[in-house]
């Protein structure tokens, strides 16, 4: 037997239900005990309730109560009743309703929000203003030339699409230049003329970079990264035509055979921030190499040419095209000075770039005091270099110091006197004094003695002359 | 038990729609009239609600006030006790939400109760009557808030399930099964108070 429900018992008692419904409960409660029980439970419940819930505060109190509320009504100042009849309704009336405000609240933040949507989804025009400033720069990047053949006036407008996303981005407008004719000879002077700042150039042409820059077909966005150097926002954007050499044509295909032909590569620009006596290109690293090598995959493969420039005296010397091993240890050996490398060329095969830390091998053939001497200063020497510290280069230079017993009237002494005059010097570079000046101008001076030509003694020779100032 | 007294909120049809006109054209006189008549009932009303006579009869009062300023939007004809009990309700609500708790357990209807049973009846059954009252009104104080008021608008006010509905703004289902969840309530938690379990 199903009993009634609470809702059917609640309803029943307060004499709700109807019809077949009602008749239906009524007969249940005439055979279930349980069911009656329940329901008188729930009619005293209720009447016990209402007992304990009513107060008579009594006819006095009743008897005021209009007066009262008619007192409270003066006092609130109200108009009458009348004044707000339907037909006198007022805009202020239906905004008092809180229902239809919030109705209102809700329309109003769809519309703010679709609002919001539409502004934020679409680009906005960039002002007049901001095309003038851009088209200014651009003029000032590009003094007016003749543009060449092939190259629509129109275009060499800088549209707002390419410049509006990174506003403090330089535009720098390349010209197409024709592909033959370009050889190392004419790419050495710009390579030169960006030694200094360290800007690989992406245009080997005879050219000064200023002179060259004409008014292109398109501009690009550059980014200046931390070397300061310009790169461009993505290859795909930029160049009209590639400025650079193009790879040699591959042999023609025999007839009916497919054509492949090797999409040319950008040389990726390598910037070494490590010290390095010597530089080797091409090369295939050896064990005792201490120093950092292009990404690349075929280690035996040569690079087209690459450009090694020393940041400080804006010396540069790049390899000649096709070499396989080209040292620039005699031009560019100068311990302590950091290097910019970079590969140049178009070609897909790109070998590794060496940097090669002094000649700690030379010290392998020497008795065990000694190399062990010689080892432990070119460990406190990179110590050196890292920390970067006055003492440190103290440290390092007592103990080459130590080292010159060893090798004293062998082949190793003018290197090893060097390495004490450079570790004399940057001492004294880092933390200037009487004492580290003295000390570094005797090491200098008596590595100059017998010091042979080359960029070691040029490098101490400047030194000297700093030193003297 | 003192039996229940039996409700009339109501005026005959054609009187209350006339007094209501009456006052909407400005008649004091027609709304004093009603005040009158509905002053029981609204005290009623926020007394259970608030189990508190000075909140009540403050609520009582500004139920009338307010009232006053709206019976122009009153479409006459229509029950008006219904829409003083809902000013009524919708006062209480505003009156817990600024204080930010339940209404507190009053004593006064005890001490009213004790003015009434120091000249009748047996005071044993009168005590513990009392405290079947203090337990009731404790559960019924802990009920949400529209449980108490659908439970005062039937078991106090004797309304119909149509008129609490106009009361409250709900549907007259609503009503019905809101009623039953609120009775079961109270009943739990007498259960629970006299220690026989839910």
């Amino acid at each position: 037997m199903s009993h009634l429900t609470d809702e059917q018992r609640s309803a029943l008692a307060d004499g709700t239900l109807e019809g077949s419904a009602r008749a239906g409960a009524e007969r249940h409660l005439e055979t279930c005990a349980e069911c009656r029980a329940a329901l008188a439970a729930l009619l005293a419940q209720d009447r016990a309730l209402a007992s304990a819930l009513e107060r008579d505060p009594g006819e006095a109190y009743f008897g005021s109560f209009a007066s009262r509320v008619g007192g409270r009504i003066r006092a609130a100042g109200l108009a009458g009743a009348q004044a707000r009849e339907p037909g006198s309704r007022s805009l202020a009336d239906w905004f008092r309703s809180p229902r239809k405000l919030a109705l209102v609240g809700a329309v109003a933040t769809v519309v703010a929000g679709a609002g919001i949507v539409m502004l934020t989804s679409r680009e906005l025009r960039v002002p007049a203003l901001r095309e003038q400033e851009i088209e200014s720069r651009v003029a000032q990047e590009a003094p007016p030339a003749p543009s060449p053949p092939g190259i629509q006036p129109e275009n060499q407008r800088v549209t707002p699409r390419e410049t509006r996303s990174a506003p403090p981005l330089a535009v720098e407008s390349v010209a197409p230049l024709p592909a033959a004719g370009l050889d190392e000879g004419t790419a050495r002077p710009q390579a030169d003329s960006r030694a200094k700042t360290g800007i690989a150039s992406r245009v080997p042409t005879a050219v000064p970079a200023r002179e060259q820059r004409v008014p292109s077909n398109r501009a690009y966005e550059v980014r200046r990264n931390e070397a300061g150097e310009d790169v461009p926002v993505g290859r795909s954007q930029g160049f009209a035509a590639d400025p650079r050499p193009l790879a040699p044509a591959p042999p023609p295909a025999a007839p009916g055979e497919p054509v492949y032909v090797r999409k040319p590569r950008y040389a990726e620009p390598l910037v070494s921030d490590k010290r390095a006596d010597a530089l080797q290109v091409g090369a295939r690293p050896r064990p005792a190499d201490a120093g950092a090598s292009a990404p690349s995959a075929e280690q035996d493969a040569p690079v087209a040419a690459a450009k090694a420039a020393r940041e400080e005296e804006s010396k540069s010397v790049v390899t000649p095209r096709g070499e396989q091993t080209a040292t620039a240890r005699k031009d560019l050996a100068a311990p302590g000075r950091a290097l910019g490398l970079m590969g140049l060329g178009d070609r897909t095969d790109r070998g590794p770039m060496l940097q090669v830390r002094g000649t700690p091998e030379a010290f392998d053939g020497l008795p065990a005091q000694p190399r062990a001497l010689a080892k432990n200063a070119q460990r406190l020497t990179v110590i050196a270099e890292k920390v970067g510290l006055a003492p440190a280069w103290d440290s390092a230079a007592a103990e080459w110091e130590r080292v010159i017993e060893g090798v004293q009237g062998g082949p190793l002494e003018s290197e090893t006197r060097f390495q004490v005059a450079r570790a004399r010097f940057m001492a004294w570079q880092r933390a200037a004094s009487e004492k580290r000046g003295a000390q570094a101008t005797q090491a200098l001076r008596t590595f100059l003695e017998h010091a042979p030509q080359g960029a070691e003694r040029d490098s101490a020779q400047a030194w000297l002359t700093r030193l003297k100032k | 038990m003192k039996p229940v007294p039996q409700r009339s909120s109501q005026l005959e049809p054609g009187r209350e729609a006339g007094l209501v006109r009456a006052a909407q054209g400005g008649d004091q006189a027609a709304f004093t009239e009603i005040v009158r008549h509905f002053q029981r009932p609204v005290y009623r009303v926020a007394y259970a609600l608030t189990h508190n006579a000075s909140d009540a009869d403050d609520l009582a009062q500004e139920t009338f006030v307010r009232a006053y300023q709206a019976i122009g939007r009153f479409r006459a004809g229509e029950p008006l006790y219904p829409w003083l009990a809902r000013i009524a309700v919708n006062l209480t609500y505003s009156l817990f939400r600024r204080r930010k708790r339940r209404p507190e357990i009053s004593i006064e209807p005890l001490v009213e109760a004790g003015r009434q049973w120091a000249v009748d009846d047996d005071p044993a059954e009168r005590a513990a009557e009392s405290e079947q009252h203090e337990r009731l009104a404790a559960a019924f104080a802990e009920l949400s808030h529209e449980h108490q008021a659908v439970l005062t608008l039937r078991v106090v006010e004797d309304l119909s399930y149509d008129d609490i509905a106009r009361t409250l703004g709900v549907p007259a289902g609503t009503v019905m099964s809101r009623l039953s969840r609120a009775r079961v309530e109270l009943r739990t938690r007498l259960q629970a108070r006299s220690g026989e379990g839910p």
